[in-house]
């Protein structure tokens, strides 16, 4: 009874989740809004912390990632570009932002 | 009771009552404590009021850089909130950091403008379509009401930037007089004093801005300028000093202008007061307060 209502009655509306329980293309955009933060302002250390609140172990993975969805989702190519930076730009290349 | 065999009375079966009572305390512990249902695949609209501050600053600084705003509007439609602006400058005044606050509140400027350009009457009713790429259509469909204000909100709070009036969309709009612009309000000033606090790190300029009530009005544009610089920024980040409230650090030995709005009252020649605390000197700061006529 316990458990039926706790994991079945209960939680009838999903509501107060964290950003980690984004739906991957949710993900890939926040990602996409990052590296474009990131083109700006040119803070890694700052991108990869906003990154990381996905739950992610690795920005880099989480952002290649990104991109293979993106491209999967047929995002536009400028902004699968942006989230390359991004990724090169944790690989250690040197990106101009 | 003479009796040999002594009857022995029935007890009721208490302990299958305790075993229910454990088993559904157990289940309960379990299922909302130790393994909670934990949802995945969610849509934005679902996040925590963190997670959506989060999410608001993230539209809003890559806003500030690819200056998108299609775009910014459409990723706050995905938070589905009644009113996108307001919640903008909510979350402005209540952000730890200043920079955080300018970057939400230069997206809420944006966003009024545009609103403002869509609902003007000299403006084509034709909308530009929409660039945005993205595919995240599911469940994205972007609520016009998000970014108006409704006329019937009597408890609505005056804010500087345009707040233009549409109506809902029902069959019998009607017009309505617009809120006049903080902007083009001729603030003038009407107290300066210097403020020698020892308690205060930094040199300030303290700006407080009043509507002709005498109300402390949020969200009034601020344009401080110096030889070679200016920054321009917004009360009401400070809600617990003042809604109407804003400061700006001074440099010493600089001086500086300030002015409210677009017409208000020009303060030139203001600089670093020096103060004394036991007979120590230190910077002190300068107090504005700028009213509407």
């Amino acid at each position: 009874m316990g458990l039926t209502f706790g994991w079945i009655r209960s939680p009838q509306q999903v509501q107060d989740t964290e950003l980690a329980s984004l739906r991957a293309d949710y993900q890939t955009d926040y990602i996409l809004m990052v590296a474009e933060t990131y083109l700006g302002n040119g803070n890694l250390e700052w991108a990869e912390q906003q990154i990381l609140i996905l739950g992610g172990d690795s920005a880099l993975r989480s952002v290649q990632q990104a991109i293979i969805t993106a491209e999967s989702l047929g995002y536009d190519h400028l902004d699968v570009e942006t989230l390359a930076k991004l990724a090169g730009a944790f690989q250690g290349t040197q990106v101009e932002p | 009771m003479n009796s040999r065999y002594r009857r022995e009375r029935r007890q009721p079966p208490y302990y299958l009552l305790t075993g229910l009572i454990i088993g559904t305390a157990l289940g309960l512990l379990f299922s909302l404590v130790i393994f909670p249902v934990k949802f995945t695949n969610v849509p934005p609209e679902t996040l925590s009021t963190s997670g959506k501050d989060t999410y608001r600053l993230m539209i809003a600084s890559a806003y500030q850089y690819d200056q998108n705003l299609n775009r910014a509007q459409t990723r706050l439609s995905l938070l589905r909130e009644e009113d996108a602006i307001n919640a903008l400058q909510n979350q402005a005044t209540r952000s730890a950091s200043k920079i955080d606050a300018q970057v939400l509140l230069n997206l809420m400027k944006a966003l009024n403008s545009s609103t403002a350009v869509k609902t003007s009457p000299t403006v084509s009713p034709t909308v530009a379509p929409v660039t945005f790429t993205l595919t995240l259509t599911e469940t994205t469909a972007p609520e016009l009401t998000a970014s108006v204000t409704s006329t019937s909100d009597s408890q609505a709070i005056r804010t500087a930037t345009p707040q233009v009036e549409i109506t809902q969309p029902v069959n019998t709009p009607r017009p309505s007089a617009t809120i006049s612009s903080a902007q083009s309000i001729p603030f003038v000033l009407s107290e300066k004093r210097t403020v020698c606090n020892p308690a205060l790190q930094e040199s300030l300029i303290q700006i407080e801005v009043f509507d002709a009530d005498g109300t402390p009005l949020p969200n009034a544009e601020i344009l401080v300028s110096w030889a070679d610089g200016s920054s321009k920024f917004y009360t009401g980040y400070y809600p617990e000093i003042s809604a109407g409230y804003a400061d700006f650090t001074m440099q010493v030995g600089t001086n500086y202008l300030v002015k409210v709005g677009e017409i208000g009252e020009i303060v030139q020649n203001l600089s670093a007061p020096q103060c004394e605390d036991d007979n120590l000197p230190f910077w002190g700061s300068i107090y504005l307060r700028f009213d509407e006529p």
